[in-house]
């Protein structure tokens, strides 16, 4: 099985007292990110491997990221955002079959 | 009894997003918009008779009131907070007297007849949003 290089995305926390957890967004540049992009919810964790979240296989281009936080009514803060970011999560095709010559 | 509570407040002013009942949104309040982790500031005219104040924040949509836990030692005619959750918030200060152990009636934020916004008699409140995370860093 190919090997995928991790990618981790981390942030201070939020000051507010009544955080209760993170939502990373992202996006596929040029496009900018928004609250309605692909998002996942990264519960307390100010920091997650982009190659483990589910939908993120496979994918690999240029992208828009934003984090934003959350209290306990479901209010999101803004975002703080990270633009052009390189991705990849595709492994390159294997080299062809090993051949041993023997002189 | 406090007279004039007056709001010396440095929120940034962004547009309203929350939703709040239209009977409060009728009302001519100006209102202060920043993130909860930003401080604040609110003053007031010193009460002859008092010993120290209260601060009463009273949070609009859930209706919750917290008193400041001051206790008896704010003397000052001002205090420095920040708001505790996110959401429409009502300013309310009261003159207390130790040796009479009785404090006067709650001025409000929300009362243009005893608040303030710099000289100008004018009812306020303060809107708090979700302070964002810090900047992103990959690696």
């Amino acid at each position: 099985m190919a090997k995928i290089k991790s990618v981790t995305v981390s942030f201070p926390a939020s000051d507010s007292p009544d955080v209760v957890g993170y939502k990373l967004y992202i996006e596929e540049a040029p496009t900018a990110v928004s609250y309605d992009s692909l998002s996942f919810d990264l519960g307390n964790n100010t920091s997650v491997d982009l190659s483990t979240l589910e939908g993120m296989a496979a994918k690999k281009g240029v992208f828009n990221l934003g984090v934003s936080a959350v209290d306990s009514t479901g209010n999101e803060s803004d975002m703080s955002l990270s633009d052009n970011v390189p991705l990849g999560f595709v492994a390159p095709n294997p080299p062809g079959v090993i051949v041993i010559t023997r002189s | 009894m406090p007279k004039k509570i007056i709001s010396i407040i440095s929120f940034l002013v962004v547009l309203l997003s929350s939703p709040v009942s239209a009977e409060w949104l009728q009302k001519d309040y100006v209102t202060f918009f920043g993130t909860t982790d930003q401080t604040i500031t609110v003053a007031w005219n010193p009460s002859p008779s008092a010993n120290y104040y209260e601060i009463e924040l009273n949070q609009v949509e859930q209706n919750t009131k917290t008193i400041l836990p001051t206790g008896q030692s704010l003397t000052d005619t001002q205090k420095t907070f920040s708001l505790p959750k996110t959401g429409h918030f009502i300013v309310r200060v009261r003159a207390c007297n130790i040796s009479i152990n009785q404090c006067s009636t709650w001025a409000s934020s929300i009362d243009a007849t005893v608040s303030m916004v710099g000289s100008e008699s004018r009812a306020w409140w303060i809107f708090g949003y979700v302070a964002p995370p810090g900047p992103i860093v990959i690696h």
